[in-house]
């Protein structure tokens, strides 16, 4: 009695006898080997396969229902050993040892078994694990902000599919397992230890010249074994490594919840998109998003693919040089960002200013003017809770809004009168649409009797887009007009011309004249004037003074407006 | 040198030439094309066709279409393009000057034979 085996070769299915199989394998693993390396292989391989099975059936009768070893070697026979089909000049084809070697798995991507193309079977054939666990791990690591996806498509692309039989025989060759690398290692540390032997005793007998090749060739040996180990280390190290960095790319530059984003340590939330939304339109991110994933991505891919390949060292049929391949997408990408940079930064050509002048009450009787802010407390929340975008620009989480610092200057009025300048700056393709985009700066100020409030800030209209804007106000004081600037105007005076040459911060809480050449200290400290502005706060009681004087008794609240004195 | 060798490759060089040969009137699968040239003695293994007929298709000489078949799966026929047929035309030519070249030679090799049983 004989074990049989059913197969599927050339479209008909065939019973085979255990030994007749193993022969069969060996020899069309045989022929594979051959034509491998040459793109008709596939082709070739299908036909002889083609013929095999007529060949069989014609062999194959009522009485005689199972192929045995004497069928095999007649085909064998008349088909010729593969080192025979070839008809090259001069190219010669090592003789492949047929029946006795069994040769090591390799990964193919399984027709049988597929989804989508198989690639989940053959990674499972190959590793001899459950096909569910592949499935399973493919679907977190497509969680893993897609890139598992990403992975499916090259392993698609380089793993070839098993088209022949001896490819699906090769499928679940060998075990690659740990118990199965080791016993290799073993093997081949044997095989060094054997050449070592060989070698003791080449010295002992034979001549020096034999001894040195020998001895060569058991370092060359000895090194192989290493690199191999090594190698496959390497792969794995780098595999990770690439496919950890490729998810934190895609997350960045798709993903809005990313937790890498730096506008996500404020709680801002700002995706990639959004940000460059703040800049450019919605073609023009598409485009330059795309361009820098492609040109950060290329270079991880191909780290990917190398070590794919370092491990499994499988060779590519569909892509003749995909390292070229990839290189021409990479620099497509580079032109990308080059085209899109070059579009956006178009867009910000020209600049225009626009200058409001406004005239304010005098003080009366000669009393000084106060320049302070608004409640100091509501600019630092807003700047706390957002994120420096650039420069003075802060993204706020709420409502998306865009803050940006500007500057105060004082200068000597050319009448007995103040006036005060808001000078709008922004940037556009032309200079009709700059002076237009101006009008996206809001800035709230107020004059009450002698004292004037400024916001703290500037905002940038809601789903505005920065256009480079800025802002500078520019106060006018009457000569002989005298001036206190209280702390709350630290962050917003900048480089103020008087007389003493003093440090912006060190005008603070000073009483000034405006002489004809800016400023002059008045006087080292100022009086004490009733502050307006801090809060005072005890366990029952909260008094705040904003636009309007606010009294809090036990979550109770009075407002009084602003026109009440608070002398 | 092998004489078994020179034997096999002279086989060879003309096995593409006369693939087309065979299939200049009619279409036929491969193992039709094998019979032929196993009549002919120009193979001795079936297994030297595949990858020829394989690379003349892809060189555009030879297409192929398939046929169901009474006992089996279908089959490839194979048949000649208009450049494969073309291409037959040159080389019957050639040929033609190859034995006219060979006869040329071996005619002096005639000649010169009873000279060299002179010598010996």
């Amino acid at each position: 009695m004989k074990k049989a085996i059913k197969i599927n070769i050339g479209g008909l299915v065939f019973h085979i006898d255990e030994d007749a199989y193993d022969v069969l394998y060996n020899y069309l693993e045989a022929i594979n080997k051959q034509f491998t390396n040459s793109d008709e292989g596939d082709e070739i391989i299908a036909d002889v396969e083609a013929r095999i099975a007529e060949l069989f059936q014609e062999r194959l009768s009522t009485s005689k229902q199972v192929i045995s070893i004497i069928d095999i070697e007649f085909v064998m026979q008349v088909i010729g050993q593969p080192q025979e089909f070839s008809y090259d000049e001069g190219v010669e084809y090592e003789d492949y040892d047929f029946g006795s070697k069994k040769s090591g798995r390799r990964m193919f991507r399984s027709p049988d078994e597929k989804i989508l193309a198989g690639v989940c079977s053959g990674v499972a054939q190959y590793f001899s694990i459950n096909i569910l666990v592949v499935r399973l791990l493919f679907v977190v690591s497509v969680m893993f902000f897609g890139t598992g996806t990403l992975l499916y498509l090259i392993l698609w692309a380089v793993i070839p599919e098993a088209k022949t039989t001896a490819q699906k025989l090769e499928m679940q060759g060998e075990q690659v397992n740990l118990s199965n690398i080791e016993k290799t290692i073993k093997e081949e540390f044997e095989q060094v230890s054997e050449n070592i032997k060989d070698f003791k005793k080449s010295m002992a007998y034979s001549s020096i010249k034999d001894s040195i090749s020998l001895f060569f060739k058991v370092i060359a040996n000895f090194l192989q074994t290493v690199v191999n180990l090594v190698s496959k280390l390497f792969g794995s190290f780098f595999l990770l490594l690439s496919f950890v960095l490729l998810g934190l790319l895609i997350s960045v530059l798709f993903f809005s919840d990313s937790f890498l984003s730096p506008l996500q340590w404020n709680g801002v939330g700002y995706s990639t998109f959004e940000i460059f939304h703040l800049f450019a339109n919605t073609t023009e991110v598409i485009l330059g998003i795309l361009g820098l994933f492609i040109v950060a991505a290329i270079p991880l891919l191909i780290i990917l693919y190398l070590s794919l390949r370092l491990i499994f060292k499988f060779k590519i049929k569909r892509f003749k040089s995909p390292l070229g391949f990839a290189f021409g997408i990479w620099i497509a990408g580079v032109l990308l960002v080059i085209f899109t940079g070059m579009k956006i930064a178009s867009q910000y050509a020209a600049d225009a200013k626009k200058t409001h002048e406004y005239t304010l009450e005098t003080s009366k009787n000669g009393t000084s003017i106060y320049l302070q802010t608004f409640n100091e407390n509501k600019f630092t929340d807003a700047i706390e809770s957002s994120t420096n975008l650039f420069d003075s620009f802060h993204l706020t989480a709420e409502g998306k809004k865009m803050y940006a610092s500007y500057h105060v200057d004082i200068q000597p009025s050319k009448d007995n009168k103040i006036h005060l300048l808001m000078r709008r700056m922004a940037h556009a393709r032309s200079k009709k649409q700059a002076m237009e985009n101006t009008a996206s700066i809001k800035q709230h100020w107020q004059q009450n009797d002698s004292i004037i409030n400024f916001e703290p800030y500037f905002t940038v209209e809601n789903k505005g887009k920065w256009h480079g804007q800025s802002l500078k106000i520019i106060l006018e004081i009457p000569l002989g007009q005298t001036l206190i600037m209280r702390n709350s105007m630290r962050g917003i005076i900048y480089d103020i011309q008087n007389v003493e040459n003093m440090w912006d911060e060190d005008m603070l809480e000073r009483r000034w004249i405006m002489t004809e050449d800016g400023l002059s200290l008045f006087e080292e400290k100022s009086e004490q004037e009733p502050d307006y502005q801090r809060d005072i706060i005890t366990d029952s009681l909260k008094i705040s003074f904003t636009d309007s004087v606010v009294v809090e008794v036990d979550s109770v609240l009075i407002e009084m407006k602003r026109e009440m004195k608070m002398d | 040198m092998k004489i078994e060798n020179v034997k096999a490759q002279m086989r060879k060089g003309v096995l593409e030439y006369c693939i087309l040969s065979v299939l200049a009137n009619n279409s036929l699968y491969a193992s039709d094309i094998i019979k032929k040239l196993k009549e002919a003695r120009l193979i001795v293994v079936e297994g030297t066709l595949y990858p020829l007929l394989t690379r003349q298709k892809n060189a555009g000489l030879l297409s192929y279409k398939w046929q169901e078949s009474t006992q089996g799966p279908p089959r490839k026929y194979y048949q000649l393009t208009p450049l494969g047929k073309q291409f037959l035309l040159e080389l019957d030519h050639s040929w033609k000057e190859l034995i006219e070249a060979v006869e040329l030679v071996s005619s002096f090799r005639v000649l010169e034979l009873p000279a060299q049983s002179e010598l010996s």
